[in-house]
């Protein structure tokens, strides 16, 4: 009997369904605490008037740029050389850097009264241009930090095979103008929230609903002058995050400043729907220049040379890593060894970025997907055929970079996908609609998931960090009652952590899952955690159950010692089993058994008769699991970074309406090969949901700017989420190819790597191609298919020779 | 995000007169459609609040307006900036004033706003209506106070 | 206009009473409070969630006499003798809503936040209609959003919830 590999039914539901869930705005607080934040993308702060505020009666505090330099040393920097010394604080101080920047804050009784009082203070500004765009920032015109002199976070070559030799021999080059993949984030339904309390002990203790809360707890100790120790942070139910929750941990400080301030009082800040989509994160934007594509008389891609340029806005946090994190998937699924990228990091007077599902590597991926339809169109090569003379097949798979991609089967999932979509007749249809002079395009999108990254990587981005490898803790435990407590240090948002881990502990200890007890959540006084613990980057099916099932190993011996102690049995005529008393420990084929009740209490209240032998058992065993990681070679840029790759292929048929301008989806089909599958509900699940993220983001959802540095869709109705309306019926599919590198033969999943965004893109260009177009920017919404239409760019944005 | 406005319009009242008139906050502020009150902070400057909003959402904006360039009986031009809940504006106006063919003033007027913040997400795209309206009732009030009673029909 | 306009929060409360999930309930309110926050905040029935600030998302909606609203655009005040039907007033004697049900079965939540709404609207739409077609959920459901699921399940879990009931 295994439970891994079935459609169990989730843990997590039962609170949810009937809303008793706990999220961290439903846990009452003392004072609420009020943004009052910047209106300008670019401005000096002259003064800063609270007088007013600090007198309406219940508010408690009032904070300002002030307090933060009293009471608080600027949060870790990641990046090397100058970007080194940008001074990130919960408030600004002397200029804020974009629309949205926190400039004062005021706890107060009521929420409403908070904002009441924020209303009263009074901030003078005095305007300053802004930069908004990467390319013009890297000039160094307007900076966006004086004290650094530059908007430069980062800059390197990542250059491998010989590039000038395949281009010398190339049958045909092709060149591509300009290409932008566009702002959006997948924004969770939760907003960010917290509660803080600076208690007499010295402590601060969080409530919150933070993704990744080993490393905020490592920035947050600094930040507010405290050891790690005294940061206790504690997560209930989260509602969602895909990364966006990582940099929460910048309002976490300001909360337990205001509860330091305010006397120890329990502080919540709930961040609003606006203030979410105008500060709390962004997607990497990411624009692509003096693109080159070599290939030869087949239409095989030999070598690329780029050069990119990423935007992380007004605060790097959890950058420059990015300018690193896309090269785990350098040649995409293509089989090129030859590749010269000059990536740039800059700072703008936009929103900071903040992993998003797909972080850094969808980017990537997109650019590539574009290379390979842009070069199909032009050479006249279809675009499923296109992929078929360039995907890698052999696998385990070195990249010229290093990264080995365990295991994939790129042509049966274009064959998988073509069978659930009917592709002969959609190919028909289109042929058909052409002539009638319909827009109906028909685009494929190949993408890869990594999964469990070795942050040595972080090294090639500053070697001075100290960061490498990975890990994920877990504790298992046989409670007093004999019931398998199981503790992880995860922190889920959504993706069914519980059910999994019990579906691990299921099979390893030969019981139901409903005899395993999952603590829901994350709690450092847990101490499971490592510093790794978090759910992102598509963590959990490999590093997360691995610390599971290595616990369930640790806990099975010390369980087999005692027992064959107890039995006076060898322990390899042991087993594990349910038996009329529940689950226990039994000698094959005899009446002989302890079970999990009568083994907790040997060891926790009756020990007397134990003995010296098994001093050592404990039942309470805590596994961390690390992946064989190397530091990579800094100077080459080369190693492996990541363990597993997923992969995932979509097809999508479009037809344009020449009227509206709108891409409707005509046909979705979406195939994923995450290796080994733990539950395939859930994995399904993670499909559906990645998929949407990423149709919303083609057609519906973009952060767009004014030039005065404005957000325009800072609100849910201006930024438009996509809803059950806009969403087509996929017809998804699934192979396994599984995972050599994990014990289970699963892969991390989770993020999808945005292949809707590719699919949208090749289906849009495969409808307009015809009519002169080359779609070059990852946002295909009706407006910008209206300024496509109006002004064709094939002549400028490509060329071959 | 900004905006351009501009316009003209005739009144019967003499240059010298529309130019003491429209160069003085004191004088025409109080035809601000929405007008509340006025303080003057200095010569120069005033501290008029007026009613702003849409539909039923309305709230007192504050300007600092401020008369930065006086050349009677021809020119002036005023800067202004605005708080409101959310967000802020910036807005530049001036006025040139001509003769009249047959007698009276023609006003001659531009007006750049810009907004930022949350404003711009809000109303963004319902300021151009919203201030036609009310620049349109801005003109009548002061045809009306430039023209006297007998003259609506002459300033036409 | 009158010069002692008061501030928002020195406006008097307001004395409503209501019933919620059956049970009647009478409290003073700010007049700008929203039913939303009566309910989190009053009543402690968090189960209603709060997802955004200009009634797009729908993790807010509840029943108010028996039509499904998004609770961030109701003042307390406007619920004033109504009867307010929330995402704990499903269950019954602790069995579960064939909805409620049918969303775990099918995987109709992932994180679980918009769920709430999503069970109201859903419960609403099967009120009036015990036999929607797709196109008709697809309706029903189009003022919740969900970011997790990607819909499909949410669709399978309202057809699944309305041919149980239908048995019933």
């Amino acid at each position: 009997m295994s439970w891994v590999g079935k459609s169990l039914r989730r843990k997590e539901d039962d609170r949810l369904i009937r809303g008793k869930g706990l999220f961290t705005d439903d846990e009452p607080a003392d004072l609420h605490l009020y943004i009052l934040r910047s209106p300008y993308a670019h401005a000096r702060i002259r003064g800063i008037d609270t007088s007013a505020a600090e007198a309406l009666p219940g508010v408690a505090c009032v904070l300002t740029g002030q307090d933060v330099l009293e009471h608080c040393d600027p949060f870790m920097e990641l990046a090397p050389g100058e970007a080194a010394e940008i001074k990130d604080y919960p408030l600004a101080r002397d200029k804020v850097v974009y629309q949205g920047e926190p400039v004062a804050a005021v706890a107060a009784e009521t929420a409403a009264l908070a904002m009441d009082a924020g209303q009263l203070i009074d901030v003078d500004y005095e305007m300053l241009e802004p930069v908004l765009d990467a390319a013009e920032a890297l000039k160094d015109e307007v900076l966006v930090h004086d004290n650094i002199g530059t908007n430069r976070t980062w800059q390197g070559v990542f250059e491998y095979g010989d590039v000038d030799q395949a281009f010398a021999e190339a049958a045909h080059v092709v060149r591509i103008g300009p290409m932008h993949f566009h702002r959006y984030s997948s924004t969770p339904l939760e907003n960010n929230a917290c509660i803080a309390e600076w208690t007499r002990q010295g402590t601060v203790e969080f409530l919150c609903n933070n993704s990744f809360p080993g490393f905020a707890q490592q920035l947050l100790a600094p930040g507010l002058r405290l050891p790690v120790e005294k940061v206790h942070i504690r997560a209930y139910d989260v509602g969602g995050s895909f990364g966006n929750k990582i940099w929460n941990y910048v309002y976490m400080a300001l909360a337990a400043l205001a509860s330091k301030k305010a006397g120890g009082l329990r502080v919540k800040w709930s961040e609003t729907r606006s203030e979410h989509l105008l500060a709390s994160g962004h997607g990497n934007e990411r624009s692509y220049y003096d693109t080159e594509v070599a290939l030869d008389k087949d239409g095989v891609i030999t070598a690329i040379k780029s050069r990119h340029i990423d935007d992380c806005g007004a605060y790097t946090r959890y950058e420059p890593l990015g300018c690193v994190i896309w090269s785990q998937v350098l040649p995409a699924t293509y089989k090129l060894r030859n590749i010269r990228i000059d990536f740039s990091q800059a700072l703008t007077n936009k929103c900071p970025v903040v992993p998003n599902r797909g972080y850094s590597r969808m980017q990537q991926l997109w650019f590539m997907e574009r290379v390979v339809d842009i070069c199909a169109h032009e050479l006249g090569i279809p675009a499923d055929e296109m992929r078929l003379r360039n995907y890698i097949r052999d696998f385990p798979y070195e990249t010229p970079n290093g990264c080995v991609y365990d295991s994939g089967d790129y042509p049966a999932m274009l064959a998988k996908a073509k069978e659930l979509i009917d592709w002969d007749k959609w190919v028909a249809y289109r042929d058909q609609a052409r002539a009638e002079g319909r827009y109906v395009g028909i685009g494929i999108g190949t993408t890869l998931d990594s999964g469990t990254n070795n942050f040595g990587q972080a090294q090639i981005m500053n070697p001075q960090l100290p960061f490498s490898g990975n890990s994920e803790a877990c504790i298992i435990r046989l409670d007093f009652d004999g019931n398998v407590v199981v503790t992880l240090g995860t922190g889920p948002s959504g993706q069914g952590h519980e059910t999994a881990a019990s579906q691990v502990v299921a099979d390893e200890l030969n019981i139901d899952p409903a005899m395993v007890q999952v603590r829901t959540g994350f709690d450092t006084a847990w101490n499971t955690y490592v510093g790794h613990s978090g759910t992102y980057a598509s963590q959990f099916a490999v590093t997360g159950l691995s610390a599971v099932h290595g616990a369930c190993q640790k806990l099975k011996a010390e369980m087999r010692k005692l027992a064959a102690f107890v039995l006076e049995a060898a322990e390899e005529d042991l087993e594990f089993g349910v038996g009329e008393q529940g689950p226990e420990v039994r000698v094959k084929g005899t009446d002989q058994f302890m079970n999990y009740w009568a083994l907790a209490n040997l060891v926790n209240n009756n020990n007397a008769v134990l003995d010296e032998s098994l001093a050592d058992v404990t039942l309470n065993v805590r596994h961390v699991y690390r992946p064989p990681f190397k530091v990579p070679d800094v100077e080459r840029k080369f190693g492996n970074l990541t363990l597993t790759y997923a992969s995932q292929l979509h097809i999508a048929v479009v037809e344009i309406d020449p009227d509206t301008c709108h891409a409707k989806i005509l046909a979705y089909a979406a195939v994923d090969d995450c290796g080994t599958v733990i539950n395939p509900q859930i994995a399904h699940g993670q499909v559906h949901g990645a998929t949407a993220h990423g149709i919303g983001a083609a057609i519906m959802e973009s952060f767009d700017y004014d030039e005065g540095g404005n957000l325009l869709t800072s609100t849910f109705s201006d930024y438009c989420p996509i809803t059950s309306m806009n969403i087509p019926d996929v017809v998804y599919g699934n192979i396994q190819n599984p995972s050599p590198f994990s014990y289970s033969g699963a892969k991390g999943m989770g993020e999808g790597g945005g292949a809707p965004l590719h699919t949208m893109s090749a289906a849009v260009q495969d409808a307009l191609h015809g009519a002169g177009i080359i779609i070059t920017d990852s946002f295909v919404s009706p407006p910008a298919l209206h300024r496509m239409l109006q002004a064709p760019n094939r002549e400028q944005a490509v060329s071959v020779d | 995000m900004g905006i351009r406005f501009e316009g003209d319009f005739t009144v019967t009242a003499p240059r010298d007169e529309v130019y003491a008139f429209l160069s003085d906050p004191q004088k025409f502020a109080p035809c601000l459609p929405t007008f509340q009150s006025l303080e003057m902070k200095d010569e120069h400057t005033a501290e008029v609040t007026v009613r702003v909003g849409v539909g039923k959402i309305r709230g007192n904006a504050t300007i600092e307006l401020r008369l930065k360039d006086e050349q009677p009986p021809t020119h002036a031009a005023y800067d202004g900036k605005g708080k409101v809940m959310g967000g802020a504006f910036n807005m530049e106006t001036s006025f040139d004033l001509e003769d009249a063919d047959g007698g009276g003033t023609v006003v001659k007027w531009v007006g750049d706003l810009n907004m930022f913040g949350k404003l711009v997400a809000l109303a963004g795209g319902l300021i151009r209506p919203v201030a036609k309206k009310d620049i349109q009732k801005l003109v009548d009030a002061l045809q009306a106070e430039l023209s006297g009673p007998q003259a609506s029909g002459a300033a036409g | 206009m009158s010069t002692t306009e008061l501030a928002a929060h020195e406006v008097p409360k307001v004395a409503i009473e209501l019933s919620v999930n059956g049970k009647r309930y009478r409290r003073e309110v700010e007049p700008r409070e929203l039913l939303v926050q009566f309910l989190r905040e009053e009543l402690r029935l968090t189960g209603t969630h709060i997802g955004c600030d200009t009634t797009y998302c729908g993790a807010c909606t509840v029943l108010l006499n028996g039509e499904p609203v998004k609770s961030c655009t109701v003042l307390a005040v406007q619920a004033d003798g109504g009867e307010v039907l929330t995402v704990e007033g499903l269950e019954q004697d602790g069995q579960l809503h064939p909805l409620q049900a049918a969303f775990s079965e099918h995987h109709g939540l992932q994180c679980g936040y918009c769920t709430p709404g999503m069970l109201m609207s859903a419960y609403a739409l099967l009120e009036r209609n015990p036999k929607p077609s797709r196109k008709e959920i697809r309706k029903g459901i189009q003022g919740n959003v969900c970011r997790c699921t990607g819909y499909h399940n949410i669709f399978e879990a309202i057809e699944a919830a309305a041919a149980a009931m239908r048995k019933e």
